[in-house]
């Protein structure tokens, strides 16, 4: 039963795709099934509730995941009330959105749910640290990569990652973007003390001085660099930004004389945004970068198959994949 | 008017209520539909019960209990609009029977945690019979689905779906899936069905719903209110005589703003009686700020609040109409004097109608010429004393005829010798209680206040050398 003993030392977990169609789903039902029969309390939720349109334009089934009598999901009011399955409601939330308040529910039947959640980060991390309430041992995030949405999966623990065929149907290419991805995901945390102070800070661009002081520089966002560029490094060279990173952020950096001390600081992986070869140049110059959130890399899964019918080798994708990443990678297939 | 609106009319009064201690949306929603009281007998009753309350939280037997309660309220989900569909006949989803439940079985709670509280219990009515109904199998745990307990064929025919549904995990047999689909649409048949009997059987307490709704909402208001006349020195104001007459009266948020800055705040008394009144003063000695907590005062007392002050006596009105210079006119396309006018106007076709107003207008005509500003203030100031509404005008005008009472604010205190005034110690200088006063001459004190505030020396010296000439063209 590969990585589920691994995912059980973690108290949440997100299981996120790298695009729609690699597998994400398939991912999910695994873990719920082989997870059903451990004497552990499951949560399951899901981040913000775009999935169902968008496969309503991809044209490809619902991702409704399967969920086993006993445990507990949370779902807007109007996902729960379309539920098949047989459930208790245990909580509604003060929290709106557009699907309607947040439903907590136990499950009583087996069946398909259409699950969706808290639509931003804070709202999520105070959902997982909720459950503590209902003595569950792990809660597990339907996650998306998306700047789309505002909730972040790096608050779990530990994170599944599904990429596939539908991300490249080209297997070096699908490799490299997959390493770049768990390369972000495995950026090195930032010290205690900074990542308490950090942790408060929801906007802006700020100074880190040498001393550990932080020094706002009255930047909305990286779009906003400019106005600020005389100013960036005028207490050292460490910098966190708050908001999403650009290509134009890490080009801007690159260039500076002091590129090779200069440390930046980003909330979590997922508000990298600049593509491979801008990042990577900037890491070359001798550039940092780290986080103030930082999540576990539970298991990397493979789809081979696209929804616009490319069909990758399984093994071939496997074995090349495991080189790049060092690290074991299950065909979704086949688990 | 609702509490709603005055907020935006009255000035200092969302300061009071943004630090109500409201534990639910549901109370906080009934607090700001709460009308302002115009019946002495209702308001009486409102104060005691804030009063009533007050003692208890202060009492150690009750205290804890109220502690209790509080936490319960805080559980509180606002299900007014279920309640609204109960009363329509309209069946009810999973998620309101949910609200309905846990609301009834909350509102249990703090019916039994103020058993020894009777004042407040007693207007909570019983919803056992609603817990009963929800609450078949007698947990009394605020979760909810249609158990088989509501129906006893739901409990075979659930068990026939979980053995369909093993056997299709492994299979994808059609003839398995469509039994699948057939016991389960006999069991959503039911759930409906329950559905809408306990929508009929909850219709039939709609009335014990609505009314423990509003408690429930009374009850969180009241300890509130309670909780911040204790923590802000208000104090229950005797309603209904003829007088309106404050010892100790202050404002509360500037209250807290100087005393953070460990600075003086002086209460002051005040006696507002029926036909004007005429308060004249030294700039900065408080003359707008004392017109803002008559106004605060009379509407938190009337909203049902005690007010701030060391004592207060007060008769109820039915409006309390204000008009204060700060205001931006200039978006209607009007200028400061007709903003104020047409204001003014207003008031005095209110004070032609009827009489139980209470009038503040802040520095009548002060935007237009002395000649004819003086007329335009004891035109209004005769007018309104012969109405015999309770009216407070302030002015910088002197040698006003109108035949009314006159106050003044008592101004700087001869500071003896060595302290200079600056603009941050000024308000050490100033005595702002009231005194009566003829209105013949008022307080030039413009000038000082100018220099205290650090104006150009060079503007001093000229306004004085004007004052000056003038004084003597006059003498000659």
């Amino acid at each position: 039963m590969p990585f589920i003993n691994d995912i059980l030392t973690y108290k949440s977990l997100s299981i996120v795709g790298l695009e729609k169609n690699t597998g994400k789903t398939e991912c999910l039902n695994y873990v719920l099934s082989r997870l059903k029969d451990m004497d552990k309390r499951i949560a399951l939720t899901s981040i913000g509730i775009d999935g169902e349109s968008r496969d309503i334009v991809t044209n490809t089934h619902k991702p409704e995941i399967r969920i086993y009598n006993g445990m507990i999901f949370i779902s807007a009011e109007k996902h729960y009330l379309q539920r098949r399955i047989t459930s208790e409601i245990l909580d509604v939330s003060n929290i709106h959105t557009s699907l309607g308040r947040l439903v907590t529910a136990r499950a009583l039947s087996s069946d398909k749910v259409m699950l969706s959640g808290p639509p931003d980060t804070h709202t999520l991390k105070s959902l997982i640290a909720g459950m503590s309430q209902y003595n569950v041992d792990l809660t597990i995030v339907d996650g998306a990569l998306s700047r789309l949405s505002l909730a972040s999966p790096a608050v779990t623990e530990g994170m599944v990652l599904a990429t596939g065929a539908a991300y490249s149907a080209n297997i070096p290419e699908l490799v490299r973007k997959t390493k770049y991805v768990i390369d972000l995901i495995n950026l090195p945390e930032v010290e205690p003390a900074l990542k308490q102070q950090l942790d408060a800070v929801e906007s802006g661009i700020l100074a880190i001085d040498p001393q550990g002081c932080l020094h706002d520089l009255n930047v909305q966002s990286v779009f906003m660099l400019e106005k600020a560029k005389d100013r960036i490094f005028s207490h050292g060279n460490r910098l966190f930004v708050a908001g999403a990173t650009s290509n134009n952020l890490f080009e801007f950096l690159r260039m500076q004389k002091n590129a090779a001390s200069i440390e930046l600081i980003v909330k979590d992986f997922t508000k990298i945004f600049a593509t491979p070869d801008v990042y990577y140049s900037f890491i070359r110059k001798g550039g940092t970068v780290k986080v103030v959130t930082r999540t576990k890399l539970a298991a990397v899964c493979i789809n081979p198959v696209s929804p616009q019918g490319y069909r990758l080798s399984s093994d071939e994708l496997k074995a090349a994949m495991q080189d790049a990443l060092q690290m074991p990678v299950y065909d979704v297939k086949k688990l | 008017m609702q509490l709603k609106a005055a907020l935006a009319e009255i000035y200092g009064l969302r300061y009071m209520i943004d630090r109500l201690d409201i534990k639910s949306g549901l109370a906080h929603r009934v607090l700001l539909a709460s009308p302002f009281i115009v019946s002495q007998k209702e308001l009486q009753h409102q104060l005691e019960l804030v009063s009533s309350t007050q003692k208890s939280l202060c009492d150690d037997s009750t205290k804890p209990l109220l502690g209790k309660v509080t936490i319960k309220l805080a559980q509180v989900r606002d299900i007014g609009g279920t309640a609204k569909s109960i009363q329509k006949g309209i069946t009810l989803n999973d998620i309101e029977l949910f609200e309905i439940k846990s609301f009834a079985l909350i509102a249990q709670e703090v019916k039994e945690l103020l058993k020894t509280i009777p004042f407040l219990g007693e207007q909570l009515p019983s919803l056992l019979a609603v817990v009963e109904l929800l609450d078949p199998e007698g947990t009394r745990i605020p979760s909810f689905y249609i158990s088989s307990h509501f129906d006893a064929n739901l409990a075979p025919l659930r068990r026939q779906l979980l053995g369909l549904e093993l056997m299709l995990e492994d299979s994808t047999d059609e003839q398995l899936q469509r039994d699948a689909d057939e016991v389960r649409s006999k069991i959503e048949a039911i759930e409906d069905g329950v559905r809408q009997r306990l929508s009929t059987l909850l219709a039939s307490h709609a009335n014990e719903l609505a009314k423990a709704i509003s408690a429930i909402a009374s009850i969180d208001i009241l300890i509130a209110k309670a909780k911040q006349a204790v923590a802000d020195s208000l104090v229950m104001p005797v309603i209904g005589g003829e007088t309106t007459s404050y010892q100790g009266l202050f404002y509360p948020q500037l209250k807290e703003v100087l005393e953070q800055q460990n600075k003086r705040y002086q209460p002051i008394d005040v006696e507002v009686n029926r036909g004007s009144c005429l308060i004249t003063g030294a700039n900065m000695a408080g003359k707008t700020v004392l017109l803002k907590t008559l106004a605060l005062s009379q509407a938190m007392c009337q909203y049902g609040f005690f007010v701030p002050a060391q004592s207060a006596q007060i008769a109820l009105v039915d409006h309390i109409l204000f008009s204060i210079i700060d205001e931006q006119s200039e978006l209607s396309g009007l200028s400061s004097y007709g903003a104020e006018m047409l204001k003014v106007n207003h008031i005095v076709q209110m004070a032609k109608k009827q009489h139980r107003l209470l009038v503040l207008i802040d520095e009548l005509a002060r935007t237009t010429n002395p000649t004819e500003g003086r007329a335009i203030v004891n035109a209004v100031a005769n007018f309104l004393d012969e109405c015999n509404v309770r009216a407070i005008i302030t002015t910088h005008y002197s040698g006003l005829g109108a035949m009314c009472r006159k106050l003044r604010v008592k101004g700087f205190i001869d500071s003896s010798g060595d302290t200079q005034i600056t603009i941050r110690n000024i308000g050490d200088y100033i005595d702002y209680s009231l005194v009566e006063d003829d209105g013949t001459s008022v307080p030039h004190e413009a000038l000082r206040i100018a220099q205290i505030l650090g104006v150009d020396a060079d503007i001093l010296t000229a306004a004085a050398n004007q004052l000056g000439a003038n004084l003597n063209s006059n003498k000659n």
